[in-house]
């Protein structure tokens, strides 16, 4: 699962010790490449270039930017093992709509980790599984904490239908999940998620859907109408805390339809689990 | 007899190799011009990678061309490209494929399209004119190498 380090220059790649732990990589142009292990940042190597990042984006793609141009319009892109390459650079717009980006001058290398969440509130949301909306900000474990929620439900025997926008739920390759999603977990890749739940939940008669990084009031709307359907959902959504989503005219409507939040506090670490029925914290 | 039979032979020789020279660059201008419009469509369709695109034109393929490609499709999938070394290539035409296979899978499928479009507007010239000068001077060379090489036998016997 080192396949990453393809990525960086050699000489860089080189410098990073125990690799297996890092968690996360950011090159920049004319900077130095900082590494993140869950925690704060470390500068290594050398400064970045233009053409490092060039590299990397050829590696990613197999030098086949034509064939990734669907994700680099969402500027990312996705390798293998379920990391995700974030880029900034300049946009690129065509009949108004954002096309690509050129000229990357960053990267954000994220690189997924399987972690067991052994904890006694999360066992009691996964025993009598409702509505669940993970809750953190950026980098504190939501997609880890989703694909291990995936992984119980579908080894409880309930099928998990994941909508896999980013492929970082499952790290598929090929079409095939290399992430441990249960051996009852459908995955639709990189599929917009109002197709996802429209055509999905029709065809695979899921019980649950899983779906990362809720965006906007097209995709809480998707929840409520999937909801609305008799299937349950666990999703992620990005804010500090549970309070704001739920005040906010968006994504407040995710509380009519939502039993449990989950808040991280660091990388594997839950904070709280809100029982929204019972209006309290479970302990 | 001996002297005029190696004789024979070296003209013949010199004569298939004119001939040959001028086969193996059109051979390889024809399959770079069959590898563009393989190109044109699997970008335009199908989306297919470079690499597997690229393979998959010159697997079983035979010839200058499809080693090149097979080298070239080992590299594109680390992110690199392939040099044209071809010696029976003039420095321009070695430069020309060099740049043409730089540009492969760089661009939005598009500024892809449109690169693939310039080259080709570049290279189809080329190889009609190797094939031209196959027909003519290739074809021509092979013939006169075996007439000058029995004329000399004749004039040595």
């Amino acid at each position: 699962m080192l396949e990453w380090l393809d990525l960086l220059p050699k000489d860089i790649a080189e410098r990073i010790d125990d690799p297996s732990s890092v968690t996360e990589v950011r090159l920049r142009a004319g900077k130095r490449t900082t590494i993140s292990r869950g925690g704060s940042y470390a500068a290594i190597g050398r400064e970045a270039d233009m053409h490092d990042l060039q590299a990397a984006l050829s590696v990613a793609t197999e030098r086949s930017v034509y064939a990734a141009e669907t994700l680099l319009a969402q500027g990312f892109l996705t390798y293998k093992g379920g990391v995700r390459i974030g880029i900034c650079g300049e946009c690129v717009y065509k009949s108004g709509k954002l096309a690509a980006y050129r000229n990357a001058s960053s990267l954000c290398i994220r690189v997924p980790h399987e972690v067991d969440f052994c904890d006694r509130r999360l066992e009691r949301v996964l025993n009598a599984f409702e509505n669940t909306l993970i809750v953190s900000p950026p980098g504190a474990g939501k997609t880890t904490l989703l694909r291990y929620i995936v992984k119980r439900l579908s080894q409880s025997g309930a099928n998990v239908l994941a909508i896999d926008e980013r492929n970082e739920i499952s790290a598929s390759v090929d079409g095939i999940p290399t992430a441990d999603v249960g051996p009852n977990t459908d995955v639709v890749l990189f599929a917009a998620k109002r197709d996802g739940y429209a055509e999905a939940v029709r065809a695979m008669r899921p019980d649950v859907i899983a779906t990362d990084e809720l965006f906007g009031k097209h995709e809480v709307d998707c929840i409520v109408d999937a909801v609305r359907c008799g299937v349950k959902v666990v999703a992620t959504v990005h804010s500090d805390s549970v309070v704001k989503v739920l005040s906010d005219n968006i994504y407040g409507q995710l509380g009519a339809v939502t039993r449990y939040y989950v808040t991280l506090r660091g990388r594997g670490v839950i904070e709280t689990v809100y029982d929204g029925a019972k209006k309290n914290c479970i302990l | 007899m001996i002297v005029g039979a190696a004789l024979f032979v070296c003209c013949a020789y010199a004569g298939f190799g004119i001939s040959a020279y001028y086969r193996k660059r059109y051979l390889f201008f024809a399959a770079m011009t069959e590898y563009i419009d393989a190109l044109a469509s699997g970008i335009s369709y199908a989306k297919t990678p470079l690499p597997k695109l690229t393979r998959a034109f010159a697997d079983g393929k035979r010839g200058d061309a499809a080693q090149l490609l097979a080298k070239f499709a080992d590299n594109a999938a680390s992110g690199e490209g392939a040099k044209c070394e071809q010696k029976f290539l003039s420095a321009f035409e070695r430069k020309t494929i060099e740049e043409f296979l730089d540009s492969l899978g760089r661009y939005d499928s598009e500024t892809q399209l449109a690169e693939l479009a310039r080259h080709r507007s570049i290279i189809v010239p080329i190889a009609k004119d190797c094939e031209e000068k196959y027909r003519k001077t290739g074809k021509l060379a092979a013939k006169l190498g075996i007439l000058i090489g029995i004329a000399v036998m004749l004039a040595l016997a």
